[in-house]
Parts: C-alpha cells; structure tokens; sequence
C-alpha cells in the first residue's frame, strides 16, 4: 500500500513537472520568458532530442487550441503577436483549421451514414425499397404479407365459427385432394369443449369428393339421445375408422375402458380397455365396419388400482352413412 | 537544388567537408544522414522559432560553416553545442543585416496581412495529402482532429488505446504525420499556384 502511494506521488509530481515543462515550452514558442530563458531552452533541445520532439508537439498543439479558439483571451494575444508573425506559420494555422474542418466533416458523413443505415434497418418499408432484391422481389414480399394476414383472418373466423362445434376430423396420415373437413365433420381447433353442442348437418359443394378417413367425434358435454343435440358422425366410403373423444371430468383412476354398442341392441360392437386420459379425454378409435348408420350408446369405465370399476360417462352418439 | 545554392556562397560546401561532418554524426553512413537531417531540423526549428523569415537558408549556412570548421581541422568535442552557437551567430548577424534595411517588427506586421492561399484550394490539397496517407494514418489523424471537449479527449484515448501507445506518443506520431502533411500540403498549394 504504501509502495502504490509511493508510485501514485511520484506519478502526481511527475505530471506536475510534465505539466510545468509544457508550460514553460509555450512560454518559449510565444516569447513570454526572457531572452536568457530562451537561450537556455534552445541550448537544452539541440542536446535532448526528447525535448526537442516535445517542443515540436507543444508547438503543435499550440497551433490547434488557437484554431480552435481553445486558447485563453492572454495567449490568444500573445499567439497573435509573438508567434503568428511569419507566413509560414499562419499556413500552419490555416492547415490546422482545415484539418479540423475536414476530420469533422468526414465523421459527420460516416455518422450520418451509419444513422442512415440504422433507420432503414428500422423500417420495414425502408427495407423494402432496398435494391437488394429488386422492386419484383419487394412487392412479392408485400404480397406474400398480405395472404398472411388474410389467411389468419379467415383462420380465426373459421375458429370462431367451430368452437359451438364438437365435431371434428383429423386429416389422414397421407395428405389426399379427396380428404378434407366436411360440414359434418368439421375440425374442431379446441377438443376441450365444455358444452357438447351438435351442429346441423351441412354439406358444401364438395363434400362428396372430400371425404376423411377418419371422422372423428368429440363428445364433450351431456351426450342425449335427442336428434336435435346428439353428436353425429358421418361415414363416408373410405372412412376406415371413427374416432370417438370423450370428455371426461373424473380423471382419477389409473385406467378407463370404452364399450359402444347399438342402441337398440344388447351386443357390443366395440370395447377397448387400458386406455388413458389425456388432458381430460378418452379416446378410441372404431373401425367403419363395426359400426352401421343409426344410434349408438357409449359407455366409459373408470378402473381403479384395486381393479374396481366404475362408470365416469355414458351417452350416445349417432352415425350417417353417406356415399 | 542545395548544392547549387551552396555554390553561390563565398565558400562552397565541397564533399570532403560534408563527409568529415557526417563522419563526427555517425561513423554508419546511413545513420549519419538520418543524424544530419535531425540536427538540420532541429536548425529550421530554432531560426524559425526566433521569428527569422528565412530559416532554410540560415539552418543550410550554420551546416556549412560547421562542415567547414571541420574540414579545416578544428576539434569539435561537443557537435551539438557547438552547432548552437555557430546558428546563434548567424542569427545575429543576420538579424543585425535585417536591421538595417527594415524595422523587423513593422515587417512581420506587414507579413501578418498578407494574403493566405484560398481556403477552398488547402482543403481541396489537404484531402488529396490524407489520401497519400496510409488507412490507419489517415484515420489517426481524422479521429485526433474531430470531436471536441470531452469526446476528443476519449477519442484520443481510444485511438492510444488502440495502437497500444501512450497519448504522448500518439501526440509524437500525430505531430510527424502532421509535418508530412504539411510538406505535402506546400507542394500541392505552389503547384496549384504554378498552373494558374
């Protein structure tokens, strides 16, 4: 510690002789010292080649605090009489100002040119209107942003109109022109539905050519047999399979089964066991050929660990055959 | 161009002469004209800085002489000093020839209304000047001559920083290519005055 404070006093005094020697060197560059002073001076720098460069730099920095107008108003008049007397030297002054002039005005452009550059990065029109891609390429992009938007509109009208819908299609593995929702299977974006209300059957104009392969059935609310709120599921000639989605609210139990049969029947015509509740489902899929057009009752099984079971939902479900 | 002027002297600078006072610079022939362009700067300085209009002629007349004490076979022991008081007498002598003909104060008023080059033609010569500079010169020299106040000083510091220098020999560098620039700067002015 106190070696650093050592060094720090010898640093401070070494900065004050700096500082004082400079200030004797614009002394002598101004001729504010006597005529013995100066003598010394002169006989000290053709010796010291370190002092000499000193006085060189001194004599520059003089040069640009005058140009500048950094001088006091007492060295300013000194500067003035004593050392800008020759032609030579007001060239000097002149330089420094031009210097400054120019190193200013060249990192104004650079700085303008780098705001520039920052302000078209910000603006997207900006970006746009670049040449980069050329005036084509700009308006495709322009395009292809205005499809987006549109095409998110439409998906959020599709959306909104759906969510009273609890029917839905899953889009085969294989994409197909003829696979696609129909108004009776129309995909559903929210599966988790409380209320389980059947929309009417509709048909577009081309249902008949776009036909799923799997319909899929999401019963989320109170599955009646009524014919006006029964939730129905169309079959068409290549739906292989109908996929049931049961909402449930107990989702406790470690397994749950599903059985469907005919409503006017006492056979089975499907059960699966094991299954698993996800996200408050039970899903299982029914081939198409266990399945005919008419009313169908489902019934889901709870299984505990101890191997009791119990019913969580029970409901029915109607089928169309369409060709 | 020197040696033509020197032959106009009373006494002609021959190359012996020469010779034997690069000999006391340097016995490496190559660092003795290093030396002597030093020692011949350091002569421009001085007259210069005694407010002598002509201080080439007087610097180029000091190194004559002393080349020709030299060659006459005086013993100099002490180069610089002695070069100093040779230079101190030639800047009397001719300060006193200077008296006689004008009042050296009234003449260096006069200079001081003279007319400058146009400033359009220096900056026009200067920008040419920092492109003869190499990149990082030329970038030196715009970065210690912009900004001011504050952000001069960090910039100075930055540019130090950069290089891996102090600030006093940044000052050092700043100030040789300032000398550069202005040779070059003197030579585009008298050349643009040439062609007019």
């Amino acid at each position: 510690m106190a070696g650093f404070v050592t060094i720090q006093r010898e640093g401070i005094f070494r900065l004050n002789e700096l500082l004082e020697k400079e200030e004797q060197l614009i002394s002598y560059l101004l001729r504010d010292m006597s005529e013995a002073e100066r003598k010394e001076i002169a006989q000290q720098f053709f010796a010291d080649d370190e002092l000499f460069e000193q006085l060189l730099v001194v004599e520059n920095d003089l040069i640009d605090r005058y140009a500048r107008g950094k001088l006091s108003a007492e060295k300013e008049r000194l500067f003035e009489q004593s050392y800008l007397t020759t032609q030579p030297r007001r060239n000097r002054v002149a330089t420094a100002k031009a210097l400054i002039q120019t190193a200013t005005e060249s990192r104004v452009a650079k700085k303008n040119s780098q705001e520039t550059k920052k302000t078209e990065k910000l603006s997207l029109l900006a970006w746009l209107r670049q040449p980069v891609g050329g005036i084509a390429w700009a308006r495709g992009v322009v395009a292809a942003l205005i499809l987006f938007a549109v095409l998110i509109v439409v998906i959020l009208l599709w959306m909104n109109r759906n969510q009273k819908s609890n029917e839905i299609v899953e889009t085969p593995p294989k994409p197909s022109p003829s696979i696609s929702p129909t108004p009776d299977n129309q995909p559903s974006p929210s599966p988790l539905n409380e209320e389980n209300k059947n929309t009417p059957e509709k048909k577009t104009p081309d249902a008949e050519t776009q036909k799923p392969l799997i319909a899929t059935l999401l019963i989320s609310g109170n599955a009646g047999r009524d014919g006006g709120t029964t939730p129905t599921a169309t079959i068409y000639e290549n739906t292989s399979a109908v996929r049931l989605q049961i909402k449930i609210k107990d989702t406790a139990y470690s397994s749950y089964s599903v059985t469907v049969r005919r409503a006017s029947g006492t056979r089975d015509v499907w059960t699966q066991e094991n299954l698993e509740a996800t996200k408050g489902l039970v899903a299982t899929t029914i081939p198409s050929q266990n399945l005919s057009q008419g009313d169908f009752l489902f019934v889901v099984e709870g299984k505990s660990d101890d191997g009791t079971k119990e019913i969580v939902k029970e409901g029915y479900f109607k089928i169309k055959i369409s060709k | 161009m020197r040696e033509t002027q020197r032959a106009e002297k009373k006494w002609a600078l021959s190359q012996e002469a020469f010779d034997s006072l690069l000999i006391l610079l340097d016995s490496d022939r190559e660092l003795a004209g290093i030396k002597y362009e030093k020692l011949r700067l350091k002569l421009l300085k001085y007259f210069e800085w005694m407010n002598s209009e002509t201080p080439e002629s007087l610097a180029d007349e000091t190194l004559d002489r002393v080349a020709r004490k030299l060659y006459e076979g005086s013993d100099i022991y002490n180069l610089e000093s002695y070069v100093y008081s040779v230079a101190k007498n030639i800047l009397f002598e001719f300060k006193r020839k200077e008296n006689k003909e004008v009042i050296a104060h009234g003449e260096y008023n006069t200079n001081l209304h003279s007319t400058p080059e146009p400033e359009s033609e220096r900056l026009v010569c200067l920008k040419k000047c920092l492109n003869v500079l190499s990149n990082e010169d030329k970038e030196i020299i715009i970065c210690y001559y912009e900004e001011e106040k504050h952000e001069k000083i960090e910039s100075r510091k930055q540019i130090a920083s950069n290089l891996g220098v102090t600030l006093t020999a940044l000052r050092v560098r700043v100030c040789r290519l300032r000398a550069q620039i202005e040779v070059c700067l003197n030579q585009c002015l008298r050349k643009s005055v040439n062609e007019k």
